[in-house]
């Protein structure tokens, strides 16, 4: 009958001492970790550099003893702040970890560079962040306000209806009125361009306006205004190459975020996460004041 | 040429973590092959970057520096439209803005002066910021100028594996605050600057290659940003800031450029003199290749006279300081004469200048008396507000040297226009509104606390919202802008959008005024504000050279009515047998003309919605050197604190809410560049 080898006792004896040689060794080397700080070199040239960096010369042998001194002080409240688990509670950590991690998944995610498809996809699905708006050319002529007349530092004017019976009668609207530093003609503005020259409700006070003919008074910021308004232009999609740059930069743009989401919808796969159980204790339940 | 979007993958600034972390990462997420794949994806692009990059150099320019394959603007104006923009704006690119929890890039920053939100500091446990900022007018033209010195170690820092990213160095830059900003910036005041090594390498290779590909980012934001289409809605300048701090005193400049044709940015670890800036720009930025900058000197009030001082190599004669003289002008035609860390127009009683006291210098000083005057000297630790004061440090001055410098060589070293930015280090281009100040950086003054507190040489309370620079050019592309800027036909103001024309001229009409076509017999009889009057002519038909000044209001929001215009007043500089005279005159408006309630911000209605005026010099000196610029005065208003206060009651009040030495109203305003006039020779 055959014989079954059975480890001898020698060799169970030899395992069970080297486990525990191993096991001796890892908590020699892991255990007293938590209570062993060494101060290697390494770390002591760590600690010149970093003097070296702040003062201009190397530490002192007094004053090298006075940096270890002080970093084992801030090792032994590490360890110990890790050890109360202070980490898990502090915001400013949490924070930072959360900070890094958005940072690390970012990285994972170097967009590519999208094609004319990828653009024009993204130019309907977003057209009106791209859209031309509406732009109005005008001419217009300038009369300050009657109130700044007072001081007689302001330009004398004759009322806007006088000076609107001239521009009809064919004036040339260059000799009428007063000057105005930023020019009378304004091709192509936007209302908000419009706006930003002449004051908050001009655009649209403009835009009641009938086109080609000298307007009755309309008022801004500083005063009077007589307008012919020369062409409108309805706002409008614009086609791919007026504006593919910034197209393709906010198509980039939203690529990274789709891909942080992404990773952080997979990240999320890792984790249940679940109402917390109703507890039994009285009171507990409530919602902090 | 134009550049579409880059081609090599963005690599994000990180903050934490580490390359092992990483590597983890990848290893729970993915086999080896897809990363081996995108490594060679990723290398194969650089390869074709560098490839595209020498094509740019091999192609031959088209025409003149800063032309540019694009479409034409259809409100082109040969009578030149204004422009509003901030030519000094830091994103989180800056080692002194990243420390301070700012997060926003240059792409961030050009969304921001279109317009878009923005969020700022304090950072929310998402580590994304907690109070949304918006301009309720869109800039029409920004320059990123992040500073150029540490871009690479900021980069490396932030990107886990690369060589610095596990040093102490990196440790402690990402620890951030006042240490953090040290770590590197303390080389900024070294006369003997060096790239920490740790992170650098011996030779500092490993940094500079770093700021190569941050600086391509930047370059990308503003050609992304840029609208080449014919509505030239938004003008991206390419730029950057070199970061002079010798003595602790502040001899920064802001590097704007004409196209994207540009060189790798000089720093002043690399050249540590402003000569070598100038000398390295003209070497690398050449004509030939579609390249032309500008250096600004800016904010002069923290450079105890170091700034603008005017210095020539020992031993060098005559001809060679009139070289010398006559290249520093034309590459810094500009300084900037107002930003958060205050005003650099002027400050009365300092030595060398004979005038009377001009009251309203008395505006957002970061100085106060008793200080040492520095004389014809300069001293150091002007950053920290401390060390003496140069009449060089106020642009008045530095104007008056330069003048005595032309009538000495016949060449002017510091022929400066003026310009007004923010310097936001929360990139935040324009977010001058004094009613919506959230702080210019980052976590240092986030909180009403911080932006009021009283204490301490940086004291909230000393600093303002900044400037906004005014551009008079044809249309609103980096050519007409740049070549406007190199003229000088800009001007600065404190915030508000005052629009204003100055001219100068022999023969312009008394009653200009009255012409509604000002403009075109303005340009055709006379220079824009930063030209040279032409020769007198010899007919003795004009004695005196006459201004104009046409000047509009801001027009306010649909929040806010802006405030009315006071006063305009022409600031005279001369130098006569040597000696530096200022004199100002009231030339349009009231003084005292309109108020405000520091308590509750209302306006009490006075004031001028325009002022428009033609001014003749009644001292006329035609043997003496002169400038002449205006000065166009607001009403009085709520400074930013009162409207912080305003809101403020019981405990939430700080004490500088009431506290009569802090200033509750300001009269905000607009600095015209100067029309110089020169004696013939």
């Amino acid at each position: 009958m055959a014989r079954v080898r059975l480890p001898t006792a020698r060799l169970v004896a030899r395992i069970l001492a080297a486990g525990a040689v191993l096991w001796l060794a890892q908590s020699w080397l892991a255990a007293p970790s938590r209570t062993r700080i060494v101060v290697d070199d390494e770390l002591r040239a760590g600690l010149r550099a970093d003097h070296q960096r702040r003062t201009g010369r190397a530490p002192s042998a007094a004053e090298e003893r006075a940096l270890v001194d002080a970093w084992v002080d801030d090792e032994v409240l590490h360890r110990e702040a890790l050890a109360l688990g202070l980490d898990r509670s502090d915001v400013v950590i949490r924070r930072r970890l959360v900070q890094s991690m958005r940072f690390l998944l970012e990285e994972e995610t170097a967009p590519l560079e999208p094609d004319d498809d990828a653009l024009r996809a993204h130019l309907a699905a977003h057209g009106e962040r791209f859209a031309l708006p509406a732009r109005t050319s005008f001419e217009h002529v300038y009369l300050p306000r009657a109130a700044t007349l007072a001081t007689g530092v302001a330009p004398a004017t004759a009322p806007l209806d006088a000076l609107r019976a001239r521009l009809v009668a064919g004036e040339d609207p260059a000799r009428v009125g007063a000057p105005f530093p930023r020019g009378a003609r304004f091709t192509r503005l936007s209302p908000g361009e419009i706006d930003a020259v002449f004051g908050p409700g001009f655009a649209a006070r403009l835009a009641a306006l009938p086109a080609g003919t000298w307007s009755a008074p309309v008022a801004s910021s500083f005063g009077g205004h007589l307008v012919r308004i020369d062409e409108r232009l309805a706002a409008e999609q614009p086609d791919l190459a007026t504006v593919r740059a910034a197209l393709a930069a906010d198509w980039r743009e939203e690529r990274r975020r789709d891909a942080e989401r992404a990773a952080l919808a997979r990240l999320r796969e890792r984790y249940d996460v679940v109402p917390a159980e109703p507890s039994s204790l009285p009171g507990s339940a409530r919602a902090e004041p | 040429m134009t550049h579409d979007g880059g081609t090599a993958p963005r690599v994000r600034a990180t903050d934490g973590g580490s390359a092992a972390a990483r590597s983890r990462l990848h290893a729970a997420r993915e086999p080896d092959a897809p990363r081996a794949r995108r490594f060679t994806a990723r290398f194969a692009l650089v390869v074709l970057a560098l490839a595209a990059a020498c094509a740019d150099r091999a192609t031959p320019p088209a025409g003149p520096p800063g032309e540019e394959a694009r479409e034409p603007c259809a409100d082109r104006n040969p009578l030149r439209n204004l422009y509003f923009g901030d030519l000094h704006v830091h994103t989180g690119y800056s080692f002194d803005a990243h420390v301070f929890e700012v997060r926003t890039t240059p792409v961030d920053a050009y969304r921001f002066a279109r317009g878009e939100p923005l969020l700022l500091p304090p950072l929310g446990p998402d580590g994304r910021g907690t109070q949304e900022l918006r301009l309720e007018r869109p800039l029409d033209f920004a320059v990123v100028t992040d500073h150029s010195e540490f871009l690479g170690e900021v980069e490396s820092c932030l990107v886990p594996g690369t060589r610095g990213y596990d040093t102490s160095s990196c440790a402690a830059f990402r620890a951030g605050g006042a240490v953090g900003q040290a770590v590197f910036g303390a080389q900024t005041t070294s006369p003997a600057p060096m790239r920490d090594h740790d992170v650098c390498g011996d030779d500092g290779a490993a940094c500079r290659d770093a700021s190569g590909e941050v600086w391509r980012r930047t370059i990308e934001a503003a050609n992304d940003a840029y609208d080449r289409s014919t509505r030239c809605s938004f003008t991206a300048l390419v730029g950057y800031e070199y970061t002079a701090n010798t003595g602790a005193s502040s001899q920064h400049r802001n590097v704007v450029f004409a196209s994207d044709r540009v060189p790798p940015p000089t720093t002043y670890v690399e050249q540590p003199t402003p000569e070598g800036l100038w000398r390295e720009l003209r070497a690398g930025c050449r004509a030939d290749d579609g390249c032309d900058v500008l250096a600004i000197p800016h904010n002069p009030n923290q450079s105890n006279g170091r700034l603008l001082r005017v210095e020539y190599a020992p031993g060098s004669t005559l001809d060679e300081q009139r070289a010398q003289a006559s290249a520093r002008g034309a590459i810094e035609p500009l300084v900037e004469i107002f930003q958060h860390k205050g005003d650099s127009e002027c400050l009365s009683g300092l030595s060398g200048v004979i005038g009377d006291v001009d009251e309203a210098c008395g505006f957002e000083k970061l100085r106060a008396p008793p200080f040492e005057d520095c004389g014809d000297g300069v001293g150091s630790g002007g950053t920290g507000n401390g060390g003496c004061v140069s009449r060089r440090d106020y642009v008045r001055g530095a104007l008056l040297e330069g003048l005595a410098e032309d009538a000495r060589l016949g060449a002017n070293p510091l022929p400066l226009g003026f310009v007004a930015s923010t310097d936001t280090h929360n990139g935040t281009p324009g977010a001058v509104d004094e009613r919506s100040f959230l702080g210019h950086r980052g976590n240092v003054d986030d909180l009403p606390d911080e932006r009021l507190a009283t204490e301490g040489a940086r004291s909230g309370t000393l600093f303002n919202p900044g400037g906004i620079t005014g551009v008079w050019a044809e249309e609103n592309t980096r050519p007409a802008l740049f070549a406007a800027l190199a003229r000088r036909e800009v001007y600065g103001t404190s915030g508000p959008r005052i629009a204003v024309r100055l001219f100068g001229g022999w023969g312009l009409a008394p009653d200009l005024c009255d012409d509604p076509a000002l403009l075109a017999a303005a340009y055709a009889g006379g220079v824009p504000m930063g030209g040279v009057l032409p020769p007198r002519a010899d007919d003795g038909s004009a004695a005196a050279p006459r201004f104009v000044v046409s000047a509009l209001r801001d027009p306010g929001t649909a929040t806010h009515p802006g405030t009315p215009l006071e006063r305009v007043q022409i600031v005279k500089g001369w130098v006569a047998d040597g000696v530096a005279h200022e004199r100002v005159h009231d030339v349009a408006g009231t003084a005292g003309v309109g108020g405000v309630d520091p308590a509750t911000c209302a306006l009490d209605g006075g004031g001028f919605d325009t002022l428009c005026t033609v001014w003749r010099d009644p001292d006329f000196d035609p043997a003496a050197h002169a400038f002449y610029y205006a000065r166009v005065l607001e009403t009085p208003s709520c400074r930013w604190n009162a409207w912080s206060c305003r809101d403020l009651t019981g405990g939430a009040r700080p004490a500088s809410c009431d506290d009569p030495a802090v200033p509750k109203t300001i009269q905000e305003r607009a600095w015209t560049s100067p029309v110089f006039y020169r004696p013939p020779s």
